[in-house]
């Protein structure tokens, strides 16, 4: 054990010198949108897939890139030429046609070296080197009317999913099938001239304030949103096929509430979720006013984005088919100060069936209460250079688990991450406790 | 005939000079290292220089300021006029890495919208 652990010490010592060395302290980066509104991965990101409050903003309004000062960006008059006369300007026929100038693709693969001090000594994997997933993810909007969003498995090593990081058993989708979409949907934005969005396909609800890929290292997701119950295959952030209707509401409040239709069940299930933000840029990208001549105060600084959601369902986990109805709900909160941020995250939760019992019982409704709590904290050493110390608790109907995840992010290229990452956790069930550590490599072009 | 000529002469005269308004602000350099020319700038003015490019250069090239400020225009085609000089001061502030306190943010929105009066001559 310990001269595995000085291997791979040393291994993460020799990676990251060598990743600092092998590349230049400034370059560009080249990912779509990126490639599509000539900005730096820095405006939306810090360390991707992380999002800056102009990321966040991007997604919630469908991929139309908004003005610092919340205004559209203008478009051009139709038939008339820069130079006054008539006719289409160069690459008009695209805006006409509601296509954007460039096909927005982009790839990210994930590179893993880790090692499980838990994991079964007879698999020969306590250290893994792994070429984890390969994942296309394609994006953008038509004529600001409609978003659309894919993220594509292209290769997996093992059941990866690209969303809760790599557990073989984590998948929310039909059992039978590989999670090969991860999400692929559409966004009608302000129909009919009114401020209603309505997305449609497959998708992660809008319900947490972050996505599961919304952080800067990508291993261990948030307990809050990953967490399941018993054999149920459901987790808050799981992308599911449905329809959802969300709205921002005086660029501060954004609402969103829709149904899903899980496979093999007869009753849709549906959620509902709320975010409200104080100080900083709006949902719409509106900066709040500083007063430059004032005393510099805490509140020039202070953003404070609060969240609530709620999910009710149903479904049929484990071999034993039995129906099981759930519910969850969530209250988040995102504290953001100069380079510091935190999020604290909580999850509730009742499932009446949600465990498979052999024998005599099976078919008996168990029924478990679940509560996990969350709290994380990074600091901004640079935008390239992101610890962070995540605790969670969780308590899933079966035993309780703490953990502590303690990380380091550094993003040598805007589009090329190494991240550090240790889990520690320990489990009422049982009194050793679980080292993991993990280094990875991504890369996004 | 005659008349049309001349009028057309006339508004196309009016048409370029008011397009070549935009280019008052003379640049120094391309690239990420570009700059401005300062010698006829006021003094308050000058001094701002050294410190706004140090501190813009952290997260993007000079030229990404100067050709927007010049132009009007953000590289992503919004309008870059003195109202969003103001948000984007507000922007800055609050931007982690940035690393601009409030009396840095307030020299430079003074400097972005003079510089934008500049380019407007």
């Amino acid at each position: 054990m310990k001269s595995i652990t000085s291997g791979m010490l040393l291994l993460l010592g020799v990676c990251a010198v060598g990743f600092t060395l092998l590349f230049p302290a400034r370059a560009l980066a080249i990912p779509a949108f990126t490639r599509q509104f000539k900005t730096e991965c820095f405006t939306c990101h810090t360390v991707f897939p992380e999002l800056t409050e102009q990321g966040d903003n991007f997604r919630r309004n469908s991929y139309v890139w908004l003005e610092t000062k919340g205004t559209p960006k203008p478009v051009a008059k139709k038939n008339e030429k820069k130079d006054g006369s008539k006719g289409l300007n160069e690459r008009e026929y695209l805006t006409l046609s509601s296509l954007p100038d460039f096909v927005p693709l982009s790839l990210v693969g994930t590179f893993n070296a880790s090692y499980d001090d838990k994991r079964d000594n007879t698999e020969g994997n306590r250290f893994d080197l792994a070429t984890r997933a390969i994942v296309l993810d394609a994006g953008g909007s038509f004529n600001d009317k409609l978003g659309a969003w894919i993220s594509y498995n292209m290769y997996t090593e093992g059941r990866y999913n690209h969303v809760t990081g790599g557990s073989a058993t984590n998948a929310n989708v039909p059992s039978n099938l590989l999670p090969d979409i991860n999400e692929a949907f559409v966004q009608a934005r302000h129909l009919l001239g009114s401020p209603v969005n309505v997305k449609v396909g497959r998708f992660t609800p809008t319900m947490s304030l972050w996505k599961t890929t919304n952080k800067t290292a990508l291993v261990s997701p948030m307990a809050t949103t990953s967490y399941r119950v018993g054999d149920s295959p459901y987790y808050v952030n799981a992308a599911s096929d449905g329809l959802e209707i969300n709205s921002i509401l005086k660029g501060k409040l954004a609402v969103a509430s829709g149904l899903i239709k899980h496979k093999d069940q007869k009753n849709l299930s549906g959620f509902g979720s709320f975010h409200y933000k104080f100080g900083g840029a709006d949902f719409e990208g509106r900066e709040a006013p500083v007063d430059m001549d004032a005393e510099e105060s805490v509140f020039d600084y202070l953003t404070v984005t609060l969240g609530g959601y709620g999910y009710a369902g149903s479904n049929n986990p484990g071999a034993s088919r039995q129906l099981n109805n759930y519910f969850r709900y969530g209250v988040e909160s995102e504290i953001r100060y100069k380079k510091f941020r935190t999020k604290l995250a909580s999850a509730f939760g009742r499932d009446d069936n949600a465990t498979v019992i052999s024998g005599d019982s099976v078919g008996k409704f168990i029924e478990k209460n679940s509560n996990v709590y969350a709290v994380e904290a990074l600091y901004l050493v640079g935008s390239e250079l992101i610890p962070s110390l995540r605790y969670e608790y969780e308590d899933a109907g079966a035993e309780t688990r703490h953990r502590i995840i303690p990380a380091l992010s550094y993003a040598a290229l805007q589009d090329a991450k190494l991240v550090f990452e240790y889990k520690w956790e320990t489990t009422s069930a049982h009194i050793a406790n679980t080292n993991l550590f993990n280094l990875c490599l991504t890369v996004a072009f | 005939m005659k008349q049309l000529v001349i009028t057309a002469c006339l508004a196309l005269l009016v048409v370029g000079s008011a397009t070549l308004s935009r280019a008052e602000l003379k640049t120094v350099g391309t690239g990420a290292d570009m700059g401005v020319d300062i010698t006829s700038f006021p003094a308050p003015m000058k001094e701002i220089y050294p410190l706004f490019n140090k501190k813009c250069i952290k997260c993007h090239g000079m030229d990404r300021t100067y050709v927007t400020i010049q132009s009007g225009m953000t590289p992503s085609g919004a309008v870059f006029d003195s109202a969003a000089v103001d948000a984007y001061g507000a922007k800055m502030l609050r931007k982690p890495d940035a690393d601009m306190t409030k009396p840095e943010v307030k020299k430079f929105v003074e400097f972005m919208k003079f510089l934008l009066e500049e380019a407007a001559k």
